[in-house]
């Protein structure tokens, strides 16, 4: 069965469980309401990582515009890499988070409700965005802001002209930058998170990430192909990269897993917004209460742990 | 091609150079540096082979995992160590193409950050040979954060300078981390040196690539690379960087 229609079975049937919730007035709604929610568990503690990748790539679920007008006050776009180009794949600028000046950068695959990823190249960055991205962090380093940054792309954009343009060293340069930024980083990992162009903003002193949002180093197409030739297998492949966000948050890569509605988030945008803006809230204040100083340690003691646990 | 010749082939006597397909004696190959005498191919050259050309005969002191703690530590496709060249001493870390496509998992990230280390306490000149087709994703997500600590590791070192000789061929995830961020960067002539693999551009772009697209001397003439050396000069020109260091 196609993931979509399963999805689509699972939301019915819970949709009818919730509906005999409000009919049955006078009952014990709490306990039928534990028992939607204990369905709820069942079900998705068992989706499958391809289907996360699926609902990670979903044409309907957030992205980085509904983020940027959902949490935020006043973003005011900045453009371009002041080298000589602007890159659409990456967006940024300054807004406020309640009442505290932010920098926020992140893959723009497409606009809100928006059928125009091609338009982004699916948040594939070139160089140019890699450098304005950089940019942007050194800005919030600079004035001492907290820098946001939002993942969702499958990769770096691959092409001649972004090889021509160095995209290798662009990422390189990407992950140097935001590793030693003399500010406070938070990533918000809320979609495709495809290899160095992921991890070019992809790492910070506190990391959100949504439960299907998928962080990899490569497709489980791709590496379908590569154990077995082409990418029948890619289900297979979904589960030896372990990505999801429930599986970075098993590791404790994660800091925060937001639970995404039923079916996932695109059945409910704005709920998953909020509680992505709830949580990031709480990362900002706890890390503008701590010493820069202090901030660059942790950060420093958490890339040098970064290894698998043994077993 | 002759069944005589195959048969030479097979017991080692010959090799087919892959650029320009002529026949050499294997002996002249290697008395060459193993670079075709016809077209100037530079051959792959695994990790042993590559130190033996470039250190001082008998130099090079492998360097003792300090945490040993298994075979899947031990990692074959690079080689680290302390070594000569022309008599001055430096750190070196060489990749071999032949092991795993030089793949860089957790045991290799952790062979180059402790070279790393090495270099920031000894002061030594550090220079890396990079070959790989990037991070061993079999190692799913800590192998993509080999680039994120191997590139951590390059920023604490203050003291010492650092050298990537890229050779053919160096892609994905180890070019676009630390190899990138040397304080020289120099290749071999003709190596493949890139981000994306052509198969993932092809499926992409669904055209033909450009021939030479990401070729040592493409990246030279884009501004990416600081020199080209080839393989009979190598030691010269890495002689005159740890004397001007
Ligand atoms: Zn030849």
């Amino acid at each position: 069965m196609r993931s979509k229609d399963r999805f689509h079975e699972i939301d019915s049937a819970l949709k009818e469980l919730q509906e005999s919730i409000t009919r049955i007035e006078g009952m014990d709604t709490d306990e039928l309401a534990r028992k939607v929610s204990m369905f709820r568990e069942e079900i998705y503690a068992g989706i499958s990582r391809w289907s996360s990748i699926e609902l990670a790539r979903h044409s309907g679920r957030p992205v980085l515009d509904d983020y940027l007008s959902g949490i935020f006050r006043d973003f005011t776009e900045l453009r371009g890499d002041r080298i000589g180009e602007d890159d659409a794949a990456i967006k940024g600028g300054l807004a406020f988070l309640d009442d505290v000046p932010v920098v926020v950068v992140g893959h723009k695959k497409r606009s809100s409700r928006g059928k125009d990823h091609a338009r982004y190249r699916y948040g594939m960055a070139s160089p140019s965005g890699h450098h304005k991205a950089m940019r942007l962090m050194k800005l919030a380093e600079k004035f001492g802001r907290p820098l946001i940054t939002f993942v969702d792309t499958p990769g770096a954009y691959p092409a001649p002209e972004t090889e021509y343009r160095g995209q290798a060293f662009s990422i390189a340069q990407c992950i140097s930058t935001l590793a030693s930024l003399k500010t406070p980083v938070i990533v918000c990992i809320i979609g495709e998170a495809g290899s160095g162009g992921a991890l070019a903003l992809g790492f910070g002193d506190r990391i959100i990430m949504l439960e299907n949002a998928f962080y990899s180093a490569i497709s489980p197409e791709a590496f379908s192909s590569i154990l077995y030739g082409d990418d029948s297998n890619k289900e297979q492949a979904a589960d030896a990269l372990k990505g999801s966000g429930r599986d970075l948050a098993s590791e404790g890569i994660v800091d925060h897993l937001i639970k995404e509605p039923v079916g996932g988030a695109q059945n409910d945008p704005a709920a998953v917004v909020e509680a992505t803006g709830q949580v990031l809230r709480r990362c900002v204040s706890e890390l503008l209460k701590m010493d820069r100083e202090e901030i660059m340690r942790q950060r420093a003691a958490v890339i040098e742990r970064l290894l698998p646990s043994k077993g | 091609m002759s069944e005589v010749l195959d048969v030479a082939k097979k017991d080692g006597r010959w090799v087919e150079c892959p650029s320009c397909a002529e026949i050499i004696i294997t002996r002249k190959l290697q008395e060459n540096l193993w670079v075709c005498h016809h077209c100037n191919h530079h051959f792959r050259l695994g990790a042993r082979d590559r130190i033996g050309l470039i250190c001082d005969e008998g130099s090079f002191e492998e360097l003792a995992p300090s945490d040993h703690t298994g075979d899947e530590d031990f990692d074959d496709a690079i080689k680290t160590g302390k070594a000569a060249i022309n008599g001055m001493l430096c750190l070196l870390g060489v990749m071999d193409f032949s092991h795993k496509g030089g793949s860089m998992g957790v045991a290799m990230g952790r062979k180059i950050i402790e070279l790393m280390d090495t270099a920031q306490e000894t002061g030594l000149p550090l220079i890396f040979f990079t070959a790989s087709g990037g991070v061993r994703i079999h190692e799913g997500i800590w192998g993509l954060f080999q680039m994120l600590r191997t590139v951590h590791a390059r920023d604490r070192i203050t003291r010492s300078p650092v050298i990537t000789v890229f050779t053919d061929p160096t892609t994905g995830g180890v070019t676009a981390s630390f190899a990138a961020l040397a304080d020289i960067l120099l290749a071999e002539p003709g190596a493949r040196i890139g981000f994306a693999g052509p198969r993932v551009i092809q499926t992409v772009l669904h055209s033909e690539l450009p021939e030479d697209f990401q070729n040592a001397e493409t990246l030279l003439a884009n501004g990416l690379i600081d020199r080209i050396v080839p393989r009979r000069d190598l030691r010269d020109t890495l002689s005159f960087f740890l004397r001007w260091f």
